[in-house]
């Protein structure tokens, strides 16, 4: 089912938790909101489950205008981030509470929540109390219990932030591969971008209160549209620039960084300050004064950590900026030394160009 | 940006209320409220301010002032209520400190005789040490068989000598449960910057407990203020408040009320300013600390530990004591007022054709007071937890005002209220329904509202989302995970009511008579017999919900 945001805005007192959200979900989409923590993105999904109700704006089901009906009428599954299992039933009697309140006859609700069950691997549990079970165990019930009521809509609030590491990898695996078998529209809710990039057809990244940007994980990673989502979806170095001239019949622009001249392509004329914006992995670092780089900077090695499968370091450039560079560990070459001095090698074919402010992006068209 | 006009969906009305179920609860929970507790208590106010004849005066407060047989009463309240509090905290701290941090015998008999000796009402508790150190006591006796010259325990060192044993029960159960989860690394940080013993427990133990401790005192000087039962048993001519007021309002000659009124209003005072100055204190000295590391108990020598546990028994014992004594006497055989040698049920069998009325009184209306005060105490904490607003924290306020009027004051001011067209209540077993239900209410609604706020809100609304409409999920999902915490409160709010004395001895009316009067006007008369076989009955009916309690509130502590 199809859900459709138009104009949507939320206060509370006199800040907006969401203002103006304008987008659609496709049916049997992925899609999660994405941002850090009070930037609105669970106030919006209260508002699609109906606990909060907009200040401004409608609200779409399909085409149906979703702004009075209340919660307990718009057939939506949810998942609550401590799971909100109902600690007084046993682990079946709360798969099929959302059965009961439908008065399905008690035979269908025995083979549907034993389904559901089995779909989260616990049909072993159904006669259990839930309240001495694990962590990972309640997440299962809380997800039987939402799907087993065939909702339209699965709202999933951080439903993976109380597990530990390597159980959040799992269960989100999982997670994904049950909601492409039911092919059921989901809205999900977390702040961890790893997470999102994992499971998400599409992304909606949030902050205070605003989309910045709503595109699939590769384009929220890969093609920024601002600088707010390039530093929060992954690292980026961001540099401080000024855009010298700019040639509209070929592109080429001279990009003056410190008292070093780079050369981009931009997709519009420009001119001024402006913020470029690279990936660690992005920046190559050389120990000899190689002359054949177009890009190359003088820096010298300020921290140096070795995290297993890669290399991380803080170099500081000539200019003064502060870089962040990762590296793949290899057994050809030996790791920098701090206070080594070395050549930084900017690969601006993958940067992203941005404005003074940080709000538009130059170097490429908005995807 | 597209602007358009924007769709305004907000439906909220006068004080941010959205109109539901809920708001028509907190109306009436203020309609309940401001009728019977702040009516009552302003008609009560405005009577002291007027004569007997009806002029507008400040004569009452003139004639309280200037004649020492009422500003006595004042000072001597003060006084016992002072002294009171002072020996029931150097009774119950160091217990608490005893018992919290050394290895002595017998912990768990320790606490239920002083859970025990706390729950019985404080003037059976009076009436018991009649039995044992009034003119003609036991121990009396047996003091001047051996040439001990002990009068009797009337008189204010009676007074205070009940009350501290009474009461210290509250300091040693506030403060153990404070140095229980006291942070120790925090005495060890003082012991590791070369503080001696005794001056860490100065510098660092006592002022992290100070708030607690201040709280529990508070409790014992209200208590100790607002009593009546004791001060009117003992006291054999020596006037407290509670017992001026209850003179005054039932004076032989025509109650005086404006003067009752006086009186009242000046008690109200008196708690409001305790209840102040004890907030000033602990406002002031609140530290949170977070008990990362509960403190250690000392393990002891061999006699050491027989001498802690000795001492440390030893009020204890005292304290259960009238508890014991009731319950002893209540068999004794007797004739007439006389006890002989020997045991027997007279005493019960006496009360079955004389009091029975006062037993199905109790039961009958502290039933209906409890039916009442479950409703009302699990809708009104639902709207102070989850339609947490301005108003409904003054709704909060206005719940706790009868907690810190004395019982008697309640009672006069109810009377003042309702003895007149359009509504006339007094003599009728409604209004004494309707004290017990705003004296004692507080309980329940604190411990609704605190199992309330440990559900978790996403409980409820798993349920809703799950196709549950809200007022079905409300009866069938929340009220369902509150019960154990509701009839934990529930039950001390029962076990009040049933005990109840100040407020039913101003409202009572013959007919309407409970055990707790009986008892009294037994124990008045001399009936000892009868008046601890009553008493007896309501320390087993104590003991038994205060077990049931004790059970519910395990039971929630697993739910949450």
């Amino acid at each position: 089912m199809k859900v459709r945001f138009d104009q949507i805005t939320k206060y509370f007192g006199q800040a907006a938790a969401v203002s103006g959200a304008e987008f659609t979900i496709d049916d049997g989409e992925f899609f999660t909101l994405l941002g850090p923590s009070g930037c609105g993105k669970t106030t919006l999904l209260r508002i699609i489950a109906g606990f909060y109700q907009q200040d401004q704006g409608d609200l779409y089901f399909g085409s149906k205008l979703m702004n009075i009906v209340p919660t307990h009428q718009r057939n939506i599954g949810m998942v609550f981030q401590n799971y909100a299992i109902f600690p007084h039933m046993s682990v079946f009697d709360n798969v099929a509470y959302g059965l009961k309140a439908r008065n399905i006859n008690k035979t269908q609700i025995a083979k549907r929540v034993m389904e559901a069950l089995e779909m989260v691997e616990l049909q072993h549990l159904r006669d259990r109390s839930p309240s001495d079970m694990s962590g990972g165990q309640q997440q299962r019930i809380a997800l039987a219990r939402a799907v087993v009521i065939e909702p339209e809509l699965l709202l999933m609030d951080e439903p993976l932030s109380n597990l530990d590491a390597k159980l959040r990898i799992k269960m989100r695996a999982d997670i994904r591969a049950l909601q492409k078998k039911l092919n059921i529209t989901t809205i999900y809710v977390t702040h961890d971008q790893e997470e999102a990039l994992a499971v998400s057809d599409r992304i909606a990244v949030m902050s205070r209160g605003v989309i910045q940007q709503i595109g699939s994980p590769r384009d929220i990673y890969l093609k920024p549209a601002n600088q707010t989502v390039a530093s929060f979806i992954g690292t980026s170095n961001l540099l401080e620039g000024i855009v010298k001239e700019h040639d509209p019949s070929t592109g080429l622009a001279v990009v003056q960084l410190g008292n070093q001249l780079l050369h981009m392509k931009l997709v519009r004329a420009y001119v001024g300050k402006a913020l470029l914006s690279i990936r660690p992995e992005r920046i190559r670092l050389f120990d000899n004064m190689r002359s054949d780089l177009a890009h190359k900077l003088i820096g010298i090695v300020r921290q140096s950590t070795f995290l297993g499968g890669k290399m991380h370091y803080v170099v500081e450039s000539e200019q003064g900026h502060l870089l962040e560079v990762e590296q793949q560990m290899s057994v050809l070459i030996e790791p920098f030394e701090e206070n080594q001095r070395l050549v930084v090698d900017l690969q601006l074919e993958h940067a992203v160009l941005f404005d003074g402010k940080g709000e538009e992006v130059l170097n490429f068209a908005a995807p | 940006m597209l602007h358009r006009k924007a769709t305004r969906l907000g439906r909220r009305n006068w004080f941010g209320l959205k109109w539901d179920v809920w708001s028509v609860v907190t109306l009436a929970a203020f309609a309940f409220l401001t009728f019977f507790v702040v009516y009552p208590l302003v008609s009560l106010l405005l009577n002291s301010f007027y004569d007997q004849t009806g002029k507008l005066t400040l004569g009452n407060y003139w004639e309280f002032l200037r004649l020492k047989y009422y500003y006595s009463a004042l000072f001597n309240s003060f006084k016992i209520s002072i002294l009171a509090t002072l020996f029931a905290v150097l009774i119950g701290l160091p217990l608490a400190y005893l018992s919290t941090r050394y290895q002595i015998r017998g912990k768990g008999a320790l606490n239920i005789l002083v859970i025990l000796s706390l729950m019985s009402p404080p003037f059976i508790g009076a009436y018991s040490w009649i039995l044992l150190l009034g003119n003609n006591g036991v121990i009396t006796r047996l003091l001047h068989s051996i040439g001990i010259p002990f009068t009797s325990i009337y008189g204010w060192q009676g007074i205070v000598f009940v009350f501290a044993l009474q009461f210290y029960p509250h300091i040693y159960l506030y403060v153990s449960g404070a140095l229980r989860t006291a942070d120790s690394s925090l005495e060890e940080a003082a012991e590791s910057l070369g503080m001696p013993a005794w001056r860490r427990l100065l510098t660092v133990t006592l002022p992290l407990v100070l708030p607690t401790l201040s709280a529990g005192t508070l409790l014992v000087f209200m208590e100790s203020f607002a009593d009546f039962g004791t001060p009117m048993l003992l006291g054999q001519g020596y006037k407290v408040m509670p017992v001026l007021a209850y003179e005054q309002f039932i004076n032989e000659m025509g109650g005086n009320m404006s003067m009752a009124s006086t009186v009242s209003a000046l008690m109200i005072v008196c708690s409001t300013l305790a209840l102040f100055v004890q907030r000033f204190v602990s406002s002031r000295k609140n530290y949170a600390t977070s008990g990362m590391r509960i403190a250690k108990v000392k393990p002891l020598s061999r006699k050491k530990s027989w001498l802690f546990t000795i001492i440390a028994f030893v009020p204890a014992s005292i304290s259960i004591l009238p508890q014991a004594t009731v319950i002893y006497t209540s068999f004794l055989e007797r004739k007439g007022p006389v006890f002989h040698r020997g045991f027997s049920l007279d005493s019960y069998i006496q009360i079955g054709y004389k009091v029975q009325k006062a037993i199905t009184n109790t039961f009958s209306f502290s039933l209906m007071a409890m039916g009442i005060i479950i409703v009302m105490g699990v809708l009104i904490s639902y709207v102070l937890v989850r339609r947490a607003s301005r108003l409904t924290a003054f709704l909060d306020g206005l719940i706790m005002i009868p907690y810190i009027i004395p019982g008697t004051v309640l009672g006069i001011s109810l009377i003042i209220a309702f003895n007149k067209p359009p509504i006339i209540l007094t003599g009728t077993w409604i209004i004494i329904v309707i004290a017990y239900v705003a004296r004692k209410i507080s309980y329940t609604v604190r411990s609704s509202v605190g199992i309330l706020q440990q559900l978790d809100r996403s409980v409820e609304e798993a349920s809703i989302s799950l196709g549950v409409p809200p007022m079905k999920t409300f009866f069938k999902t929340t009220v369902r995970l509150m019960i154990p915490g509701v009839m934990s409160g529930a039950i001390i709010s029962w076990v009040a009511v049933i005990n109840e004395l100040s407020t039913s001895i101003v409202l009572y009316h013959g007919a309407t008579a409970t055990i707790s009067v009986s008892i009294y006007s037994e124990v008045f008369s001399s009936n000892y017999g009868t008046g601890a076989a009553l008493a007896t009955i309501l320390s087993v009916c104590t003991i038994i919900s205060l077990i049931i309690a004790n059970c519910l509130s395990r039971d929630s502590r697993t739910i949450a």
